[in-house]
Parts: C-alpha cells; sequence; structure tokens
C-alpha cells in the first residue's frame, strides 16, 4: 500500500462528500445560548453544565431565585400542612380520650 | 410588573397546593389508638407505659360506678319531669343527688390525671395537664341532660 495509485488518488480526490447537517443542531446551539445569556445563574443552566444534558430540555427553565422561591413555597405548604394535620389529630385523640375518661362525658349529651 | 405578580400568584398557589395535599393525605390516614397516641405525644417509654395501664385498670371501675350513678339519676330525673314533677322535693333531692356524684366525679376524674401525668417526665406531664383539663372543666357545668 506504500506505492502510489494514480487512478485512486484521481477518484478520491473527485468523491463529492458532504456530511448532512446534525438534526436541530443551529437550534440548541440557540437554545443554550439564549438559557446562559437569560440566565446564567439558574438551576437549570448549572444541571445542564455539570450533566451535560442537551439544553434544549431547559428552554422553560426558571431562574435560580424562582427556583428557590418555588422549592420554599413548597416546603412551606407541606410544613403547614403537617402542623395543622398534627394539631387536628391531637385535638381529636385529646378529645377522644377525655370522653373515655370522664364519666359525666359519657353520660351527658352537650347541646350544640 | 405582570410578570413578578404572576410569579407572586404562582408561589402562593404552589404553597396552597402542597398544604392542600399533605392536609389531605394526612387526614386520610388510619388513626392512631389511644395508647399508641399517648405514647407518641407525650414521649413515654415502656416503663411509663406500662404505668399508665395500671392507673387506667385500676380507674376503670370507679369511672364505670360513676357513669352507672349518674345514668340513674338522670333517668330518674328524667322521669320525674316526664311525670310532670319537676317542682317536687323529690325532684330537688335527686338534683342534689346528681350535683353530688358530678362532684365526686369530677374529683376522681382529676384525681386520675393527676396520677397520669405524674407518670410522666414533669414538663410533659404539665403540658399533659394543660390539655385535658380545659376539656373535663368545659363539661363541667352541664345539666343533668346535657343542659347548661
Amino acid at each position: 500500500m506504500t506505492d502510489r495509485d494514480p487512478e485512486l488518488s484521481r477518484v478520491l480526490q473527485g468523491w463529492p462528500h458532504e456530511p448532512a447537517p446534525a438534526p436541530r443542531f443551529n437550534a440548541e446551539v440557540w437554545a443554550r445560548i439564549e438559557t446562559a445569556r437569560a440566565a446564567p445563574w439558574s438551576a437549570a443552566a448549572i444541571i445542564a453544565r455539570a450533566f451535560g444534558i442537551p439544553a434544549q430540555h431547559f428552554r422553560w427553565a426558571l431562574p435560580l431565585g424562582a427556583s428557590i422561591a418555588l422549592a420554599l413555597a413548597v416546603t412551606a405548604g407541606v410544613g403547614a400542612g403537617l402542623v395543622h394535620i398534627n394539631h387536628v389529630r391531637n385535638e381529636r385523640m385529646a378529645a377522644a380520650y377525655v370522653r373515655g375518661i370522664d364519666p359525666l362525658q359519657m353520660t351527658t349529651t352537650p347541646q350544640p | 410588573m405582570r410578570r413578578t405578580v404572576a410569579f407572586l400568584v404562582l408561589i402562593v398557589a404552589v404553597a396552597t397546593g402542597a398544604y392542600g395535599l399533605t392536609y389531605y393525605y394526612g387526614s386520610s390516614r388510619q388513626p392512631e389508638d389511644q395508647w399508641t397516641w399517648l405514647r407518641r405525644e407525650f414521649d413515654l417509654n415502656d416503663a411509663q407505659l406500662a404505668r399508665l395501664h395500671a392507673l387506667q385498670a385500676a380507674y376503670q371501675p370507679v369511672c364505670a360506678g360513676h357513669c352507672r350513678r349518674i345514668m340513674a339519676a338522670q333517668e330518674h330525673l328524667a322521669d320525674l319531669a316526664g311525670a310532670g314533677r319537676k317542682n317536687t322535693p323529690e325532684y330537688l333531692a335527686t338534683l342534689g343527688e346528681w350535683e353530688a356524684i358530678k362532684r365526686e366525679c369530677n374529683a376522681a376524674t382529676f384525681k386520675h390525671i393527676e396520677a397520669v401525668a405524674a407518670v410522666m417526665a414533669p414538663a410533659e406531664g404539665r403540658r399533659y395537664l394543660d390539655m385535658m383539663v380545659p376539656r373535663i372543666v368545659s363539661r363541667d357545668h352541664l345539666g343533668p341532660m346535657g343542659m347548661r
């Protein structure tokens, strides 16, 4: 294979090879640019950078502050729900407990 | 400005939704039995729980006896009232008897809850009394047929 084959060289030089463009290449590049430009510190941008996830999946990503605010809202909502349910449960249990040890409550029917 | 308002509305909606879901799933859970609740709420250990079981077992006959006497007095009062004898000495005597049983019953109930509180750690015992005493006192002024 060290001998140069002029015929092969001629065929190779005339071979018209144009690789097909990657699908959505431009869109992905612009999406990534826009995400970084609009919110360089968004949680999505950080995750995308860290894990190499295509930016197209984060086109509607929120800024980091907004993500934290949403997470805090969920935490506050769950926390308030747990506190309330615990209070209601304690009230019910305490009322049932007292009904079980207080003969007056067992035998009298309070008016509404 | 509009985006900020929309975002604040979203935050409130998310927090409310999280609260609602937590409350819904928490409410639909099977309720605890009395002993499990007492143990968890007042941080009782096995020995304390066993002593509470013993106190409850000793108090149960006392409580049942009071129940029987209260119900007998109430039935007697209801019979007299039904027969139109509400202003008779017999009715007033039974009412007096009912009041006496009520006082005796209240004293026994308070003695029991104080004994229960004494089994708990001091802070938990105080919290137990704070939770139970108002519930007993609030029913203290009920009349014989639940009339105030």
